[in-house]
């Protein structure tokens, strides 16, 4: 094992128990994180990719195979140990209106450190500083309750920050957020990512997977495609097969290179690629 | 025109009036729809979208300033008669487990058409058009227990209970919000065909840019419960730059256009859906 | 037409900004006068100390800037059962033989003890309103949580759960304006629905009876979800328990405080002194 391995996972399965019958949710996966990566795990509802999430931190133990968080595995171990890996690897769910506890922003940030034991002047400096970070100084004394969309989900952000992760997981984060929110949220995701912060990124949305610089698309609990975001996309033929969605530049590029068009440079993914390569030919061109 | 069946003008609402949590909804909103349409209604988040939805069947009525007339009917005069309204209107919202009223599918879906005084036969002719026109499985879906249905099964058994009252407006409130690829196209697969099977007027909120140039004809955008563009989808969303001055961000397919004819390069006409768009950058830059 | 601001006419609990001396006080202050004041309204039967609690609280009302017409819209949904109830005690109270009688007039006897205990009865209902009015609306959820928990940490040192009391308190006020919400949002989206004959339906107590079900079915449903949500994402935070942690918001006392407290001993001993005292 590396040293720079932050997160293992190997033979991962997971099999919920619902009375009558089991629902296999994971059926062996096999993945590794490196310290500073940016990694998407995108597939439909019901491929495994939020019961895989929870594997990663310990939330969930597999009913088979091993998760190991910087060498230590997330099945063995004290409590001590056990909280160690969460404050390591900090996760962010879908909904952040369910996972505030306290009644004011400074509060709702303050309660994973808290829990920690992080004394007081410390505390106060990493509120400031983490509320800084993900621009919503000045609204300290707000309920979570009366923010917009977007604050709530950057405020959801910030609470797990504040126990200083080295990778923070997204859980469906962005799904419910309008598309200006959302932009703004993948902003500060991309500007945490560069300071060093390891990134997992779980959407449906291949718009957002395309941002990361390894995608790990699963289905029906098991890894279909795993790769650079260029590679998984020009896998067209698996792609449509696993009915997941082309990001619309990239379908139109898509349809045009068919067409016979001839597009410049790398796979397109984004609308940027689209204007830069359709720009550039015009270039070449003239 | 007489083929208008909503008109909204001058609207303003206030959330907990005279109360010290008042909260302003809308001022001086409007609303225009036309027989046979499909609309768009888009705006920021908190812009008062499904305040204003909530006044199309009478959940909520003017009490302040503003006329609303639905289908011919001023819905702040004391005789508007609001269940007929509810019959000719039908509202999917976003969280399709809030309108659940029966414990099984089939029966949830029967729930409207029962109390319309329809026979047996004809509540169940009803009930299988509904879920057909949804894509669920009369069969496989009938005796399902609502609560147990996956998310995208939900919406759409939502939707079949509101088509169900066969609706002459359907209204869907952020009804494709968080559900993944598969789900929102099913969805869009459904609001297409009923709309060229069927001719029915449709009202969708969303805020999703690229869903809204894909299927509709007719934007209204709405910024702090005011209503600020009202015009065909061509018009509205083939300008980026006015939707961005509002908070939303313009379809994929009209800001690569921007940034091509900014770079020069001709684009013919206004298109609009990835299919338009893709054509005209093809006759505009072909070998 | 319905109303769908379900949370409309509750203004218990909600904080209503503001600077005065007693929106400054100390949580832990305001928690233990409220608490004391209580104990009074139970103590005092007397009208000369019912009408001393109530020019207290009335004044503390005043003095805190908080609107006196939105505080009483509370109590407007309780009215019907006020009255009722004060109608009752009103007509079977049943008085000492002899007693003097307001009223006595063939069956309908009314004594001076019942309606006594009638009038007393109200002014201690709109105290305990106003009582807990200014605590929580000068108080912020936060804070008052935070006090509740300060006041009750000695208590884990007995092994008793006082961190847990404290943040199974905040965790449901803060989900009481979320659930009112939701409420809202089911009755609009289930009334677009209900598309029957409004004459028939409203009488026929089986059919209420059901879409009371409708509705509580999927506010259950949705409140046990976003619990189990809370569970998971204060797990993932590192959440074990009261044992360990550090704490955020630290209180001391000031000089109002100490002032505060003389003001509710004072009061106290004037009180209980007027209750010894023959006045009526």
């Amino acid at each position: 094992m590396t040293s720079d391995q932050l997160i293992r996972a190997s033979n991962v399965h997971y099999t919920y128990d619902e009375g009558v019958r089991a629902v296999e949710a994971l059926c062996g996966i096999d993945l590794y994180v490196d310290e500073g990566d940016f990694v998407a795990i995108a597939g439909h509802n019901g491929s495994g990719k939020s019961t895989l999430a929870k594997c990663l931190n310990g939330l969930l133990l597999p009913t088979k195979g091993d998760v190991w968080v910087r060498g230590q595995n997330t099945r063995h171990g004290s409590e001590r140990s056990l909280l160690k890996i969460r404050a390591t690897v900090g996760i962010v769910f879908q909904h952040p209106e369910n996972q505030f506890v306290a009644t004011t922003v400074r509060e709702e940030v303050a309660f994973g450190p808290e829990n920690l034991g992080i004394p007081g002047p410390e505390l106060h400096r990493r509120v400031a500083r983490v509320l800084r970070e993900v621009g919503l100084e000045g609204l300290e004394e707000r309920n979570p309750h009366d923010l917009s969309a977007g604050q709530k989900s950057r405020l959801a952000i910030a609470g797990t920050l504040a126990m200083e992760p080295h990778c923070l997981i997204l859980d469906e984060s962005t799904a419910m957020l309008d598309p200006i929110a959302r932009r703004n949220v993948l902003a500060l995701l991309d500007d945490l990512h560069d300071r060093g912060l390891t990134l997992i990124l779980i959407t449906h949305s291949m718009e957002e997977a395309v941002l990361a610089d390894r995608v790990i698309v699963l289905d029906r609990g098991r890894v279909a495609l795993e790769g650079s975001p260029q590679s998984v996309f020009a896998d067209q033929e698996v792609f449509d097969e696993l009915g997941l969605n082309l990001p619309v530049s990239a379908a139109i590029a898509r349809e045009l290179q068919r067409r016979g068009l001839y597009l410049p440079g790398e796979t397109i993914l984004t609308e940027n690629d689209l204007i830069e390569a359709l720009t550039e030919r015009v270039q070449i061109e003239t | 025109m007489n083929d208008v069946i909503v008109s909204i003008r001058g609207l303003s609402h206030t959330y907990m009036a005279s109360t010290p949590l008042a909260a302003m909804g809308l001022q001086d909103a409007s609303l225009t729809l036309h027989q046979g349409e499909f609309s768009a209604l888009i705006g920021e988040c908190g812009s008062g979208k499904s305040t204003l939805v909530s006044f199309l069947n009478g959940l909520l009525r003017p009490r302040q300033e503003g006329h609303v007339e639905i289908f011919g009917q001023d819905t702040a005069s004391p005789g508007c008669d609001i269940v007929s309204l509810r019959r000719r209107v039908g509202l999917v919202f976003q969280y399709p487990h809030h309108q659940f009223l029966e414990q099984y599918v089939g029966d949830d879906i029967a729930h409207g058409p029962r109390q319309l005084g329809l026979t047996k036969g004809e509540i169940r002719e009803r009930v299988h058009w509904a879920m057909e026109s949804v894509g669920l499985d009369f069969q496989g879906f009938v005796d399902r227990r609502t609560f147990s249905l996956s998310g995208g099964e939900m919406r759409r058994v939502a939707l079949a209970g509101i088509l169900a009252m066969e609706p002459a407006l359907l209204v869907l409130d952020e009804a494709t919000t968080g559900l993944d690829p598969r789900g929102r196209a099913q969805i869009h697969d459904v609001l297409r065909h009923l709309r060229a099977d069927r001719g029915m007027t449709i009202l969708l909120v969303s805020n999703d840019m690229d869903e809204v140039a894909e299927l509709t004809d007719r934007v209204t955008v709405l910024h702090e419960g005011e209503t600020v563009l009202a015009g065909p989808a061509r018009d509205i969303l083939g300008k980026p730059d006015a939707l961005e001055a509002y908070g939303l961000e313009p379809p994929t397919t009209t800001c690569v256009l921007r940034a091509l004819r900014q770079a020069g390069i001709p684009i013919a006409d206004t298109p609009l859906t990835k299919a338009e768009t893709e054509e005209a950058i093809w006759q505009a830059m072909r070998p | 037409m319905a109303s769908y601001e379900a949370l409309r006419h509750v203004t218990l609990g909600r904080y209503i900004p503001g600077n005065s001396f007693i929106h400054r006080l100390d949580p832990r202050t305001k928690l233990i006068a409220c608490l004391a004041l209580m104990g009074l309204v139970l103590v005092a039967t007397s009208y000369t100390s019912n009408t001393l609690l109530l020019a207290l609280v009335t004044s503390c009302v005043l003095m805190a800037g908080l609107p006196m017409g939105y505080l009483l819209s509370n109590v407007r949904p309780a009215l019907p059962v006020i009255v009722f109830l004060s109608l009752l005690q009103l007509l079977f109270y049943r008085a000492n033989p002899g007693a003097p009688m307001l009223l006595s007039w063939g069956k309908l006897v009314i004594s001076f003890a019942a309606l006594k205990i009638v009038i007393v009865s109200l002014i201690r209902f709109f105290v305990l309103i106003f009582l807990v009015s200014l605590l929580t609306n000068t108080t912020t959820t936060s804070s008052l949580t935070s006090g509740l928990e300060s006041l009750l940490r000695p208590l884990n040192r007995l092994g008793l759960p006082g961190h847990e009391i404290a943040l199974v308190g905040a965790v449901a006020l803060r989900f009481v304006p979320i659930l009112g919400e939701e409420l809202e949002s089911i009755t609009k989206a289930q009334d677009a629905r209900s598309v029957g004959d409004k004459n028939r339906s409203r009488w026929q107590v089986a059919q209420n009876a059901r879409r009371v079900a409708a509705l509580i079915v999927p506010l259950f449903v949705d409140a046990y979800r976003r619990g189990e949500e809370l569970i998971l994402a204060m797990r993932a935070r590192c959440y074990h328990g009261g044992e360990g942690r550090s704490h955020l918001v630290t209180f001391t006392f000031s000089s109002q405080d100490y002032i505060a407290f003389g003001l509710i001993v004072l009061f106290t001993i004037i009180v209980l002194t007027v209750q010894q005292l023959p006045l009526p």
